[in-house]
C-alpha cells in the first residue's frame, strides 16, 4: 500500500519522531521537517483522508493516517481484526506534538509504578507495556478574553514586641487577557478522571494544525458535542483568575466575602470567544481482566502517568501475614515492657471501630465504582448536554470545589462530639488514636473515667462512621457495609450483654474478628473494581471535532 | 524453799495454759464467705507458710456489699487492717457478692505483679471460681504469683489470644491502606494549565489602616497544672502503691 507520507528522497514512510522533531524515513533515515513537508494531497479544507478502524466488540473507533492496521483494540484490549474503512475527517486548529517516544514514555509508566507493590502478574512486565499506543486524543479549548479592573481588602497581620500589627490594605488588579484557553477532553473513550490525572499538557507548545505530525500515530474521533464543558470551561476560567488576582495580595488575608466578590466580578466579566478543537498526545496501554478493563495513560508531552492498579490479593496476603506475625511480636513485647494487658471488653470497642472504618471505607469505594461505571462523573461519555441532564451527570470533580465542599460539611457537623469525631474521621487516624487510647486504656496508666471517656469516643466514632457509610453507598454496591456493620452490631451486642465466661466471649469476638476479615477481603475486591473499568461499549459516530471551529 | 516452790508453781501454771499453734505472721487467711472447708483451710495455710516469707500473703472471701468501693478499695481495706500498705505482700479476694476476683501486688510485690499480670493470672483462675472450686483458685494464684516473685514464667493464653487476633487485624488493614495509598500517586487529579495570550496582571495596593494591640508576653500568661498519683498502677481508686487486676465469674 502506498505511504500516504512518502520520503522526498526515497519514497520511503515518514514518521513523526518526537526525539528530534522531525519526520524520519523509515527506509533511508533522512530527516524532513514537519514544519515543511507537503503530503500527497491527504488534507484539504474540508478536513483529512484517514482510514477508519473500527472494533467489532465495543464498536470503539480509531483513525490510522499512514499506519499498517490494528492487531487489537486499544479501548477493551481485545486482540482482534479491527473492521477498516475510509473516511475524510474534520481536522482541529491545533495540534500539540508528541515530545516522548513511546521508550520515554514507557520509562516514565515504569518509574512512576515500580514501587507499587501487589501489581498483577503480567501488569508490568514487558510484552504487556511494549502494547503502548500513540494516540492523539481530542480536546476543546475554551477560549475567553477579559479586561477588568478588580478592587479587593486584605489583611495582614505581624508582630513586632509585645504587640500585634494589623495592616489593611485596597488592591487594586487591572487584568487585560486577550485570550485564555480552558482545555478538556472532547472524548467520549477518556473518562474525565484519567484526562484529569495526566494533567497538565503545555499548551504554551500548541502548533497550527498539521498532519505530519500524525505519521505514525493513532488518533481517536471526537464524538462530544462542544457545549457539553461550556459552563465547566467558565468555572475553570473563573477560578483560575481568582487565584491570580489573590495572589498580588502578597501574602494579606482575603476574607471569604471578598474571595466571593473577586470571583463574582471576574465571572460576569469574562466574556466567550469561542472554541477551538486541538489533539493533545497521550500513551496509552489497555489490560483485560475477565471482563474488566485496566487502563494506563501517559501524557505524551510532560510523561505525566495515570494508571489503574488492582491489587493482587495473594501477594497482599502473604505480605499482610508477616506484617501481622511483627506486629504480634512487637505488642506481645512491649505488653510486658510497658506492663498492659488486653482486656477482653475493650476488644469489643477495637472490633466495632475496625469494622465500621471497613463498613464506612467499603461504602465509599462502592460509590465511587457505581459513579465510575455509570460514568456519572464523566460528561464527555454521553456526548451532548441533553444526555448529561438526562442521566443527572454532575460535573467532573475540581480541586476548588472539593474544598468548597468540605467546609460546608465541617460547617454542618462541628458541633459537641461531632467535631471530634469528624476531625478523627477526616484525619484518617482514627485507627491509630483509637489504639493507642485502647493501649493506654489498658496499661492503666490514666485513671478509668479517662479511659471509660476514651473508650465512649470510640464507639461514638464507630456509631459515625455507620451512619456516614449509609449515607455514602449511593447506588453502589452494598457487601462491603453490610458485612462492616454487621461485625459492628455483634462487637456492640456482646460488649453490651457482658458475659463473663471467657470462653463464650472469645468464640463470639472470634466470629466478630473473622466477619472483620472476610471484609477486608471483601473490601480488597470492591478496590479492584474501583482500579479497573468495565469494558466499555461505544455506538460512536465520528466527526464532531471539527465543529469546533469557529 | 520459796524459790523452789515459786519455780513449781510457774511450771505447774505453764503446763496447765492451753497451748495454741499460731500461723506465721506473714499468712493470712480470712474466709468471711465460708468458702473452704476447715481441710482445705489447713491445707492452703500450710502451702502459704511455705513461700517466701519475706512477703504477706494475704487472702480474703467476702460475701457481704461494699456499697461504693471498688475490688481494689476492698481489698486495700482488709490488707491494710493487718498490715501497712507499703508492706511488701500479695493480696488476693474471692468477691461472692459481686461475683469476681481481684489480686494485687502490695510494697515490692507491685513490681513483682503487674496490674497487666493480675489481670493475667486471675484470668487464668476464674474458671476454677466458676466452678466452685475456690481452693483451687486460690492455690492456683498463689502458686502463679510465687512464680512471678521468683522470677519464673506463667502462661498467658489470652494475652497471646487477644494479641494475634489484633495483629491480624491490624496487619491486614495497615498492608490494604498502605497499598491503596501507594496507587493513589498514579491517580491524582491535577489541575489543568490554562494557556493565557496577550495577558498582563498588574496591581496596586494602597494603605486603609494600621491597627496596633498588645499582647500578652509568653512570661505573663501560664496554665496551671500539678502532678502527682505516682506509683499506682492498680484498677480504680484506693490507696496508692500497689498493683491490681481482677476478673469476674459467675
Amino acid at each position: 500500500m502506498a505511504t500516504m507520507f512518502p520520503c522526498p528522497s526515497c519514497g520511503g514512510q515518514l514518521k513523526f519522531s518526537p526525539t528530534n522533531m522531525q519526520m524520519v524515513c523509515n527506509s533511508c533515515g533522512q530527516n524532513v521537517s514537519p514544519w515543511e513537508y507537503k503530503a500527497n494531497n491527504i488534507d484539504n479544507e474540508t478536513g483529512i483522508d484517514t482510514k477508519i478502524y473500527t472494533c467489532p466488540n465495543c464498536a470503539g473507533e480509531i483513525q490510522l493516517i499512514d499506519n499498517d492496521g490494528m492487531e487489537f483494540c486499544p479501548y477493551c484490549g481485545t486482540q482482534t481484526t479491527m473492521q477498516e474503512h475510509f473516511s475524510h475527517a474534520g481536522t482541529p486548529k491545533y495540534i500539540l506534538p508528541f515530545f516522548l517516544d513511546k521508550r520515554d514514555a514507557r520509562d516514565k509508566y515504569i518509574n512512576e509504578v515500580k514501587n507499587i507493590h501487589f501489581v498483577p502478574d503480567g501488569l508490568n512486565i514487558d510484552e504487556n507495556i511494549d502494547k503502548l499506543v500513540g494516540l492523539y486524543t481530542p480536546y476543546f479549548l475554551y477560549e475567553y478574553s477579559i479586561k477588568d479592573n478588580v478592587s479587593f481588602v486584605g489583611e495582614q497581620t505581624t508582630e513586632s514586641g509585645d504587640y500585634e500589627i494589623t495592616k489593611e490594605s485596597r488592591f487594586n488588579v487591572n487584568l487585560d487577557v486577550d485570550a485564555m484557553k480552558v482545555p478538556f477532553d472532547g472524548s467520549q473513550t477518556f473518562d474525565d478522571n484519567v484526562s484529569g490525572a495526566i494533567n497538565p499538557f503545555p499548551l504554551k507548545e500548541l502548533q497550527e494544525f498539521s498532519p505530519n505530525f500524525l505519521a505514525g500515530f493513532f488518533v481517536e474521533n471526537s464524538t462530544v458535542d462542544k457545549e457539553i464543558y461550556l459552563q465547566d470551561s467558565l468555572d475553570e476560567a473563573r477560578n483560575d483568575l481568582t487565584e491570580k488576582v489573590k495572589a498580588r495580595a502578597n501574602g494579606y488575608h482575603i476574607n471569604k466575602s471578598e474571595d466571593s466578590s473577586i470571583a463574582a466580578k471576574i465571572e460576569k466579566d469574562l466574556k466567550y470567544q469561542g472554541c477551538e478543537g486541538a489533539y493533545l498526545p497521550v500513551y496509552f496501554m489497555t489490560t483485560r481482566d475477565s471482563d474488566r478493563v485496566a487502563y494506563a495513560v501517559i501524557n505524551g508531552a510532560s510523561g505525566t502517568v495515570y494508571s489503574d492498579m488492582p491489587i493482587d490479593k495473594r501477594k497482599m496476603y502473604g505480605t499482610a501475614i508477616v506484617i501481622s506475625i511483627a506486629i504480634f511480636v512487637i505488642l506481645f513485647l512491649s505488653s510486658f515492657i510497658f506492663s498492659f494487658s488486653y482486656r477482653i471488653k475493650n476488644l469489643c470497642g477495637f472490633a466495632a471501630l475496625v469494622s465500621s472504618f471497613i463498613a464506612y471505607y467499603g461504602a465509599t469505594i462502592a460509590d465511587s465504582v457505581y459513579r465510575r461505571d455509570n460514568h456519572l462523573d464523566d460528561k464527555g461519555y454521553f456526548k451532548s448536554n441533553d444526555a448529561v441532564t438526562n442521566n443527572k451527570v454532575k460535573p467532573a470533580k475540581k480541586k476548588v470545589k472539593k474544598k468548597e465542599a468540605k467546609t460546608q460539611s465541617m460547617k454542618a457537623t462541628l458541633s459537641g462530639v461531632g467535631a471530634v469525631v469528624l476531625f478523627l474521621l477526616f484525619k484518617g487516624y482514627a485507627l491509630i488514636l483509637a489504639f493507642i487510647f485502647y493501649v493506654i486504656e489498658n496499661g492503666r496508666t490514666i485513671l478509668g473515667i479517662a479511659g471509660t471517656i476514651l473508650m465512649v469516643v470510640v464507639y461514638i466514632a464507630s456509631f459515625v462512621f455507620i451512619i456516614k457509610g449509609f449515607r455514602a453507598v449511593h447506588g453502589g454496591r452494598k457487601k462491603v457495609l453490610i458485612l462492616g456493620s454487621l461485625g459492628w452490631l455483634a462487637a456492640l451486642i456482646i460488649r453490651l450483654v457482658d458475659l463473663p465466661n471467657d470462653v463464650i466471649y472469645y468464640s463470639a469476638l472470634l466470629i466478630v474478628f473473622g466477619i472483620i476479615v472476610v471484609s477486608i477481603d471483601s473490601i480488597v475486591g470492591e478496590y479492584n473494581r474501583l482500579a479497573t473499568h468495565p469494558s466499555p461499549q461505544f455506538l460512536k459516530k465520528g466527526g464532531k471535532l471539527e465543529n469546533a471551529k469557529n | 524453799m520459796q524459790k523452789i516452790k515459786y519455780s513449781i508453781f510457774i511450771f505447774v501454771v505453764c503446763m496447765l495454759l492451753p497451748v495454741s499453734v499460731q500461723a506465721k505472721s506473714n499468712v493470712k487467711i480470712m474466709d468471711e464467705a465460708d468458702l473452704l472447708s476447715s481441710d482445705e483451710y489447713v491445707q492452703l495455710e500450710a502451702y502459704l507458710e511455705s513461700l517466701d516469707s519475706d512477703y504477706n500473703y494475704f487472702v480474703v472471701t467476702t460475701d457481704e456489699a461494699h456499697y461504693g468501693k471498688s475490688e481494689d478499695d476492698i481489698l486495700y481495706s482488709y490488707y491494710t487492717q493487718s498490715y501497712l500498705s507499703n508492706a511488701d505482700g500479695v493480696a488476693f479476694l474471692i468477691d461472692m457478692y459481686n461475683r469476681e476476683l481481684y489480686l494485687s501486688g502490695y510494697g515490692k510485690a507491685k513490681y513483682d505483679i503487674k496490674s497487666s499480670d493480675a489481670y493475667d493470672i486471675t484470668d487464668n483462675v476464674y474458671r476454677y471460681a466458676s466452678n466452685a472450686d475456690y481452693y483451687q483458685c486460690i492455690y492456683n494464684t498463689i502458686s502463679q504469683c510465687n512464680t512471678l516473685i521468683n522470677d519464673g514464667m506463667i502462661l498467658r493464653p489470652m494475652r497471646i489470644i487477644i494479641t494475634a487476633l489484633v495483629s491480624i487485624i491490624l496487619g491486614f488493614l495497615l498492608v490494604f491502606l498502605k497499598a491503596v495509598k501507594e496507587r493513589s500517586k498514579v491517580q491524582t487529579i491535577t489541575p489543568s494549565e490554562l494557556l493565557l495570550v496577550g495577558a498582563s496582571i498588574g496591581a496596586t495596593s494602597t494603605l486603609l489602616n494600621t491597627t496596633r494591640r498588645r499582647i500578652a508576653s509568653a512570661g505573663s500568661v501560664y496554665s496551671g497544672g500539678s502532678s502527682g498519683g505516682g506509683g499506682f498502677s492498680g484498677g480504680g481508686g484506693g490507696g496508692g502503691g500497689h498493683s491490681g487486676g481482677g476478673h469476674r465469674f459467675w
